[in-house]
């Protein structure tokens, strides 16, 4: 299917909230993330099973999506896609040392679909709380629904064909699935794909530029998923779907919404591993609540309309 | 178009509004020559949704949709914390609040003054009449518990 992606995973992800305080509780307690670091208006976190500084950086004013960040194997490929992208016809700019707390050089890209995409080499290395030495297999006083990591993100486009264009020509992703109107006419509804092995690292659909539809949380397992729905409604969190499963990605999922209204996702299963050689799956528009909601079969007008 | 009736909410049941349909046991009738601070539970407000007419009771420091919600109806709503815009419901008659901060890309100032609230997260200052977007209908989902 292509070149393997010098992208290795999403890696931070830049979120408006209109309450710092009750995101800082949203995260933190009900999620389970810890607070790393803040600054007046602004918290950094982490999850317990990842290495790097953050992973999540909330400003406190207004709603929605500020940016995220993809990390890539070595400064020498952030040069190669800053050159493909301009290629490409998109704006991009340098990201200096430290411009962002903790990380390296970057390049910020504004995709055709308006969301702002960096790409860094360097972050600083904490390590995960379970550490590398002889580990346990996960850490006693995580609080709440205690998130592993976050894992992917899904941005609506209004043209989803050419953003995901630009992710195969100049980022090396792949189409683990797609969404077409039909299979003799495959306009493109949406599409999920992949840098790794992962059903998905960045995920488009059709709907407005520059926003979020939701970024997501790994947990590991179907009991998991169950305990934090249990979580989120002693917590009242609202709960968009779930607990239910994905059709696309076979994940198993709940989606519910921070205090600010954004969306966030817990999905567990790995699904399959996206090979090079891995058969991209088609999804047709009229089997798509198939797709979202693999038992009910039903779409809920909230998830394909609800965006931050 | 809002009507300014501040001075009533203490009485919201004394005046010419229809009695409200819910089906609960009397609320505590506020005293209307005292002073109430906001939020103290014990005020209750009528509300009235077009075009359906129905009428209910907001208690407290109930949000509309909390309202709606516990009267055992169901509309168009999204996120139900403010960040969507899903959930704007025109207000007709009444002042509401917000005790949340709203991003003013969810609800500006123009549709503020237009009296377009964000109903998951508007609470009522005073009696109201609020109308729902167009295609958008209430559904009563506790039929069984709320008769007619």
């Amino acid at each position: 299917m292509g070149a393997t992606s010098a992208v290795i995973r999403l890696g931070y992800v830049h979120l408006r909230v209109t309450d710092l305080e009750e995101a800082r509780n949203h995260y933190s307690n009900t999620l389970g993330m810890e607070v790393v670091h803040e600054e007046p208006g602004k918290l950094w976190l982490k999850c317990w099973d990842e290495w790097d500084h953050h992973s999540l950086v909330l400003e406190e004013g207004g709603v929605g999506l500020v940016k995220f960040g993809y990390k890539v194997e070595s400064s020498d490929d952030l040069a190669s896609f800053e050159r493909r992208a301009q290629q490409f016809g998109v704006t991009t700019a340098r990201l200096s040392a430290g411009e962002n707390l903790t990380v390296g050089d970057g390049v910020r890209i504004t995709l055709p679909s308006e969301q702002v995409l960096e790409l860094y080499s360097e972050m600083e290395f904490t390590g995960t709380d379970t550490g590398s030495i002889n580990p346990e297999a996960w850490p006693r006083n995580v609080r709440g629904v205690g998130t592993h990591w976050i894992d992917h993100a899904l941005v609506p486009a209004e043209d989803p064909a050419l953003t995901e264009r630009f992710m195969m020509d100049v980022l090396d992703f792949r189409p683990a699935e797609r969404v077409v109107a039909s299979m003799e006419h495959p306009d493109l509804i949406g599409t999920w794909m992949s840098c790794g092995e992962s059903p998905h690292d960045l995920a488009i659909i059709k709907g407005p530029n520059a926003k979020l539809h939701h970024f997501a949380y790994h947990l590991e397992d179907w009991g998991a998923i169950l305990r934090a729905g249990d979580i989120f409604s002693m917590d009242d969190v609202p709960i968009d779907i779930g607990p239910t499963r994905h059709g696309i990605t076979r994940g198993t999922t709940i989606y519910f919404f921070d205090p600010a209204g954004n969306r966030n996702e817990v999905f567990a299963g790995l699904g399959y591993r996206v090979h090079h050689d891995f058969p991209t799956i088609n999804w047709t528009v009229d089997q798509l609540a198939k797709g979202i909601f693999y038992h009910a079969r039903e779409l809920n007008d909230a998830f394909t309309s609800v965006f931050t | 178009m809002r009507l300014r009736s501040g001075a009533e909410a203490g009485n919201s049941h004394g005046g010419d509004d229809a009695p409200p349909a819910e089906p609960s046991a009397d609320h505590p009738r506020a005293d209307p020559s005292a002073v109430h601070p906001r939020g103290t539970g014990e005020l209750t407000f009528a509300v009235t949704i077009l075009p359906a007419g129905v009428h209910l009771s907001a208690s407290g420091s109930d949000t509309l949709l909390r309202a709606l919600s516990r009267a055992g109806l169901r509309y168009r709503v999204g996120c139900k914390r403010g960040g969507c815009g899903i959930c704007k419901v025109q207000l007709l008659l009444g002042e509401v609040r917000y005790e949340r901060p709203i991003a003013a890309s969810v609800l500006s100032d123009d549709e503020r003054v237009e009296g377009i609230c964000l109903s998951c997260r508007a609470v009522p200052l005073t009696d109201v009449v609020i109308e729902l977007q167009e295609g958008d209908r209430l559904r009563r989902v506790l039929g069984f518990a709320y008769p007619q």
